[in-house]
């Protein structure tokens, strides 16, 4: 028995048992998750290690980490299809399918985190307009949907599909008009990676949040775009490497890698001219002004001031200058360990973002408590990991994502 | 045409497509989103009409109004009295969760009997009657040979207990220890009353005035009009006592010394006011009083007792002077097990400034005749020793009782020792009438349940501690009992009656309705207009009169401070010399136990109700371990650190704890509450800290031998 | 964000005293029992109790002897600017009715608990699990107050069904409901308060005594520079209770006398 024909042309791919037995791991974590879930929905958050003082955890942590990562998607799209960087039309299919992952997992997450899901479409119904979640709900759904239509023109693409002429002419006429949704795309990005910021930075009683900014946006609203630009193509270029390192086979030209990664350390370096700025008019600002000192606001290995060393330093200006450098950026290792540091940094300012700004008692009489998610957390986490691994194992075996994959094959 | 493969996917994409056009998918998201909020399995509420019964609170001794709301007959919620002199609207902690009490799940649900196994099974009450009276008919004439151990401190039902016993033959009607016991070592007759509200200078010596002891809901409203927000206080309250309990922590200055050694600094006091030339030459006993203090109490000798330097002691006592209506208050820290010393040393304050009977003083309040014929002076009962009862019991000085009633008592839990006190009682016939699953009743062979205060018809005297004479009525609030209970005092008459003993009452009502037509010949008032403090600062109130009963029985308190009787003012001269302890250090038992007895924490008779688990904070019990308090030098010293686990040790048990680091506590003194360790009860208050009752020590006090355990000290050590 | 604030006529408010406050919780008991919150079998979490309010301890962090304590009750403070009301993306929680209580609709709430991170009180809770009551202990539900189930936000609401009767008997009785008097409409916890501690009434209502309570030099609000303008005052004569209400750094002056 043999899937060959569904294959893309020209290509190879490993037996069908193999994969199987591959989809059978996937399927498990998945399970754990899905159990997780049956949990949460039938007998309330009390599971997670989310508590009165962390009305948020690992659900929003990784829910903004995955979409500050995903943002790989919308940028290079925005990059490829209206700035026309040529370059990147050998991995904007997977930059899409990452973020078509990202997204769809994230909303997966939050039918979790929310305590009434089956409410959860009042947020449509009964918007508050000055909510910075109600924007969020709004563009992710909508880019959502965006993504979904980015993603059918690759699914469309697949040998047997494409041999129907009517989904061949549909797939064509999507990407006649993927400009459009690239546009509508990035426009929808820019705004909800600016709000899921802009959702700390409005929090104007919660002084290691807060900021002032521009207009009604505070700062944290553009941080948060510039921090996944600079993360999300690095990320999407370590997937296409982490694949590479899997299936043995060379996916995407190093040129396309080492150019994703000359993207992410432009875009960094922007980020921490602003990011420091930043962290010097809160330190100095915001932090005085409620009556807290710098030291204040950091506590024990959790919440401590290495988070910020790390984040700034580690996981900014490090990478930064080695993807700036292009000696350092056109050597495999270095340039894979650059980006992944920036995405750990990226993780950081998520975590420290949610943690810490909840951990950190305004009240003086109050204290400090530590954040551990707890199982429940972890499992339907891993199963999104999985649920990745999942569309990203089938797209591979199935799809044509890697325009590249032949030539780069012939021995 | 065929349903092929296309046409069917075509089919479905449309079907779905189409669907979206249709209200179906909308409706049922809509319906599902109203289904969230009428969830089954969340109860939902019940409406009718409003109403309030005013009642009298009997879940501790102090008496206080309640106004118990309900919603279609069903009790909704407990809520103070503003009519009700005993708590002017306020409520403790306790008080306010009276009304879910009434489903505890600890609650005895009917008569039950103990079995060969160990467990109860329910029986009928006439059943249940005819064997209690068979177990007394058995006893009929042998001399104390039943006993019983109320905790009821105020209720007229005593008076049937008493007139039972006495018709079998018995002398053993006990209360549980309270500061009544060493209040009757002092006055022979009625009882000792404070009048805070009339005070300008409150010195409280132990007594946990705003918590624990006598009329706390009254105390704590004094103490608030005292201290009016905005204004200038009225009084100053300073608070002499081992940690900042809720007194310490409240009062306009907290001294600390260790438990046990408020007589001393009493006495350190009158020694600069003797000084100063302070007389009390209506006191006969002056010139001993005089010359035993001067002689024994000087600066140096309190120092080195109590730690307290002598200009504090010396400032203490020119407040005292400055002050226009002074008035000191004794007591122990847990409203019990205090020794008579310390009781008259500071009592003995008050004599020298000549409050005795005046507005702001201390006051001589008289006891209400009794009603039930037969029935044992309330004097007579108060002045019994139960502990010292027990001790002798349990080390076979005194013949073990063989049967025993309890009532509206936990003595098997909260008497000092409790295992001695469970030896003591081991083969007797333990009749429980508790309303709830407690630590007596668990090891009890005949369960009658008596109905909760919001279930019954009961009454409350004038409270220990009152500044007042008074007396109002318990009444039902419901209408019928929610589970097969039997009010005590009908219990009691029906086997008196089985039993051939008149006590000459057909109900308790009728009992109580004859207690109410004694008030008739008293000199009394109701307090709807004048409050008793008033009338003490000299504010006329109009006799009562009428039909007590028709306005007494809807609510209305009565309320007397006429002086009973001449009391011959003594200083206690003799008494004091008697009792003063040695000065000798205990370096076994290194460490002074500050017990604590707080409201939040329960009651002598009820375990920590469901309603106040959350007021205990995160320092007062994490999971089922309970903390003890110290100040970080106190810890050091025993190279303790927060969250550390200890053992107390006493002579005969020991507890474990976690330690918390307070430094309201005194020097080398550890403080633990009262209350936690049930082992009976329900999941709300069973196995939750461990029980310091365990470890006070007993000891015998010299003059007056008096069992006394509130100075209790232990060891600590890690765990 | 000035865009939410709105000024009203009525602010209801409380003095709370906290020189008078001896903690000893009747409030909190009182409110669990007004406002329908199931027991907990084991509260000693406190990050799991569910308690509209809380009294909490503070304390002048000397070593003994110089140790001094405070209590302070902390209902919800019923900000002037509350920070949780423009965050909720449903609308589930508003500050928008004369009188000024933050209310939260129970129903709308779909438990995304953004709220929560927001208010630095901690004076919003969340049911983490549905709440059970002991067999027969719903029979003592109060009539007034809706149950909860698990995933929603709830929160003290000053005991606003008392303050729809207060009005609905002013109406009968043929008086202003917009101008209530002292004493008509007082929430449980203040009205049980055992020592006095709690006053409440209408900030700016020069008849009501927490108006002029509340510009006493020794009234101050909870983290005020955060600028959430609570209407729940606190009262305090002793200075370090006012400036630890406020994290006074120090080398700053406190406010007071």
């Amino acid at each position: 028995m043999s899937d060959k024909e569904l294959w893309p042309e020209g290509v190879q791919r490993c037996s069908l048992k193999l994969f199987i037995a591959w989809l059978a791991v996937i399927f498990a974590v998945l399970a754990w998750g899905v159990y997780a879930a049956y949990v949460v929905w039938s007998g309330g958050l009390i599971v997670t290690g989310m508590d009165n003082y962390f009305a948020f955890g690992l659900y929003i942590i990784f829910d903004l980490a995955v979409i500050a990562l995903g943002a790989g998607a919308f940028f290079s799209g925005l990059l490829y299809y209206l700035i026309r960087v040529e370059g990147l039309k050998n991995i904007i299919n997977l930059a899409v399918i990452i973020g078509f992952i990202c997204y769809s997992g994230a909303l997966l997450i939050l039918t979790l985190e929310v305590g009434q899901p089956l409410r959860a479409w009042f947020g449509f119904w009964h918007p508050n307009v000055h909510s910075m979640l109600t924007e969020v709900i709004f563009c992710i759904t909508v880019y959502m949907l965006v993504l979904t239509i980015e993603f059918i023109p690759i699914i469309l693409e697949n040998r047997k599909l494409n041999k129907i002429k009517f989904l061949h002419h549909m797939a064509h006429n999507f990407h006649v008009i993927m400009p459009l949704f690239a546009g509508v795309g990035a426009f929808l990005s820019f705004f909800h990676q600016g709000s899921l910021g802009g959702m700390y930075g409005v929090l104007f009683s919660r002084p290691y949040a807060f900021r002032e900014g521009f207009f009604i946006w505070p700062w944290t609203f553009f941080l948060f775009i510039l921090s996944a630009v600079a993360s999300g193509p690095g990320f999407t270029m370590l997937v296409a490497t982490l694949m590479e390192k899997m299936t043995g086979r060379k996916l995407v030209d190093f040129s396309v890698k080492a150019l994703m990664g000359k993207i992410s350390g432009t875009m960094l370096a922007i980020y921490l001219v602003f990011k420091y700025l930043d962290t010097w008019a809160w330190a100095t600002g915001i932090l005085p002004r409620s009556g807290l000192t710098f030291s204040e606001v950091f506590y024990g290995v959790a919440y401590g001031k290495w988070l910020l060393f790390s984040e700034l330093i580690v996981c900014g200006l490090f990478p930064a200058i080695l993807l700036l450098n292009a000696k350092t950026r056109n050597t495999p290792w270095i340039l894979y360990s650059a980006c992944t540091l920036v995405g750990i940094g990226v993780i950081i300012n998520r975590y420290v973002q949610t943690a810490q700004t909840l951990a950190h008692p305004v009240m003086p009489f109050d204290r400090w408590y530590v954040y551990m998610p707890t199982w429940a957390e972890w499992a339907p986490s891993l199963a999104i990991i999985a649920y990745g691994a999942l569309i990203l194992s089938l797209a591979y075996r199935y799809l044509p994502v890697f325009p590249q994959e032949r030539k780069l094959n012939q021995a | 045409m065929a349903l092929n493969r296309r046409s069917f996917l075509t089919f479905a994409a449309g079907g779905v497509a189409g669907t979206l056009f249709t209200p179906v998918i909308w409706k049922s998201i809509d319906d599902t989103a109203i289904w969230t909020q009428n969830w089954p399995w969340i109860p939902r509420l019940e409406y009718g009409p409003r109403a309030y019964a005013a009642t009298t609170c009997k879940l501790c001794p102090a008496g206080c109004g309640l106004n118990i709301r309900t919603a279609g007959g069903r009790p909704v919620a407990a809520e103070g009295r503003t009519d009700h002199p005993l708590s002017q609207g306020g409520i403790c902690p306790l008080g306010a969760a009276a009304v879910q009490l009434l489903y505890a799940p600890a609650r005895i649900k009917g008569p039950m009997q103990k079995q060969a196994d160990g467990t109860h099974q329910p029986i009928s009450w006439d059943q249940a009657e005819a064997l209690l009276k068979e177990k007394l008919a058995e006893q009929n004439g042998k001399k104390d040979a039943v006993v019983c151990v109320s905790g009821d401190e105020n209720g007229t039902i005593n008076e049937l207990f008493s007139a039972l016993l006495g018709g079998l033959g018995s002398d053993g009607c006990f209360l549980m220890p309270g500061e009544q016991i060493v209040a009757s070592k002092i006055l022979r007759e009625g009882s000792i009353g404070y009048d805070l509200e009339n005070a300008d200078f409150v010195l409280v010596f132990g007594a946990d005035l705003l918590d624990g002891w006598g009329t706390a809901v009254r105390n704590k409203k004094a103490y608030g009009a005292a201290h009016p927000m905005g204004e200038e206080a009225s009084a100053e309250y300073v608070y002499v006592g081992p940690t900042q309990n809720v007194t310490g922590g409240a009062a306009d200055q907290w001294v600390s010394i260790a438990p046990g050694m408020e007589g001393v600094l009493a006495l350190g006091v009158a020694y600069h006011l003797l000084q100063g030339g302070m007389t009390a030459p209506q006191a006969h006993d002056f010139f001993a009083y005089r010359n035993f203090v001067i002689n024994r109490y000087t600066p140096e000798y309190v120092e080195r007792l109590t730690g307290v330097a002598p200009e504090q002691v010396a400032e203490l006592a020119r407040k005292l002077r400055s002050a226009n209506k002074p008035l000191i208050i004794p007591g122990s820290t847990i409203a019990q097990g205090g020794g008579v010393f310390n009781f008259a040393a500071a009592l003995s304050l008050n004599m020298l400034f000549d409050n005795v009977n005046s507005a702001g003083g201390i006051q001589v309040l008289p006891d209400l005749p009794t009603v039930v014929s037969g029935a044992k002076e309330p004097a007579q009962v108060r002045a019994k020793d139960l502990v010292a009862y027990v001790q002798g019991v349990a080390e076979g000085k005194v013949s073990k009782p063989a049967v025993c009633l309890v009532y509206e008592a936990n003595p098997l839990f909260a008497l000092p020792l409790p295992d001695v006190t469970a030896q003591a009682f081991d083969g007797t016939y333990l009749v429980s009438f508790s309303t709830f699953y407690d630590e007596t009743a668990a090891q009890a062979d005949l369960l009658l349940p008596t109905p909760t205060f919001i279930e019954r018809f009961d009454d409350v005297q004038t409270p220990y501690g009152s500044g007042f004479a008074s007396y109002s009525l318990t009444r039902p609030a419901i209408r019928q009992p929610i589970f097969d209970t039997k009010p005590t005092g009908d219990v009691l008459l029906a086997v008196a009656k089985a039993l051939g003993i008149d006590l000459g009452f057909a109900s308790f009502d009728k009992v109580l309705e004859a207690k109410v037509a004694v008030l008739s010949e008293l000199e009394g008032f109701f307090t709807d207009k004048v409050q008793p403090w008033e009338a003490r600062a000299g504010k006329a109130p109009a006799a009562a009169s009428g039909n007590l009963w028709r306005t007494i029985s809807r609510g209305a308190v009565w309320a007397s401070i006429t002086e009973p009787f001449p009391t011959a003012m003594q200083l206690g001269s003799t008494i004091i010399s008697q009792t003063a302890p040695p000065d000798a250090e205990d370096w076994t038992f290194p460490v002074s136990l500050a017990a604590m007895d707080s409201r939040t924490y329960g009651s002598r008779h009820i375990a920590i109700p469901p309603f106040c688990l959350p007021l205990l904070g995160e320092q007062e019990i994490q999971g089922d371990v309970f903390y003890v308090w110290m100040n970080s030098a106190t810890a050091r010293s025993y190279g303790l650190q927060a969250e550390d686990r200890v053992t107390l040790t006493g002579p005969n048990g020991s507890c474990l704890a976690k330690v918390r680091i307070f430094e309201g506590v005194g020097r080398n003194m550890v403080a633990a509450p009262l209350g936690f360790g049930h082992t009976a009860w329900d999941k709300f208050s069973r196995n939750k800290g461990d029980n310091i009752y365990k470890v006070l020590t007993v000891r015998t006090e010299p003059g007056s031998n008096l069992a006394v355990w509130a100075d209790s000290r232990v060891r600590i050590a890690k765990a | 964000m000035v865009l939410y604030l709105k000024e009203f006529k009525i602010k209801w408010g409380m003095v709370i005293d906290l020189d008078r406050c001896t903690g000893c919780g009747a409030c909190m008991v009182a409110c669990q029992a007004e406002n329908n919150i199931a027991p907990p079998v084991d509260a000693s979490n406190k990050r799991y109790s569910l308690t509209w309010l809380l009294v909490y301890q503070l304390s002048n962090k000397q070593p003994y002897p110089n140790h001094d304590v405070a209590y302070m009750p902390r209902p919800c403070l019923q900000c002037g600017k509350p920070n949780c009301v423009p965050v909720c993306p449903v609308i589930a929680t508003d500050k928008n009715q004369e009188g000024g209580i933050v209310s939260q609709v129970n129903a709308r709430c779909i438990g995304c608990r953004y709220c929560m991170a927001a208010c630095p009180y901690h004076a919003r809770y969340f049911n983490w699990h549905d709440p059970v009551w002991p067999e027969g202990m719903e029979k003592t539900l109060t009539p007034d107050v809706s149950t909860r189930p698990r995933g929603v936000v709830e929160k003290c609401l000053f005991c606003h069904h008392r303050y729809m009767a207060a009005r609905d008997k002013a109406r009968i009785e043929d008086r202003d409901p917009n101008a209530l008097a002292e004493g008509d409409y007082i929430p449980a916890c203040v009205e049980m308060c055992p020592t006095g501690a709690m006053v409440f009434g209408d900030l700016e209502n020069p008849e009501h005594k927490v108006h002029k309570l509340s510009k006493s030099p020794y009234a101050f609000r909870l983290l005020e520079r955060l600028n959430t303008k609570p209407q729940v005052y606190y009262y305090s004569k002793r200075e370090w209770v006012r400036k630890q209400g406020d994290n006074y750094l120090e080398h700053e002056t406190v406010g007071g006398v």
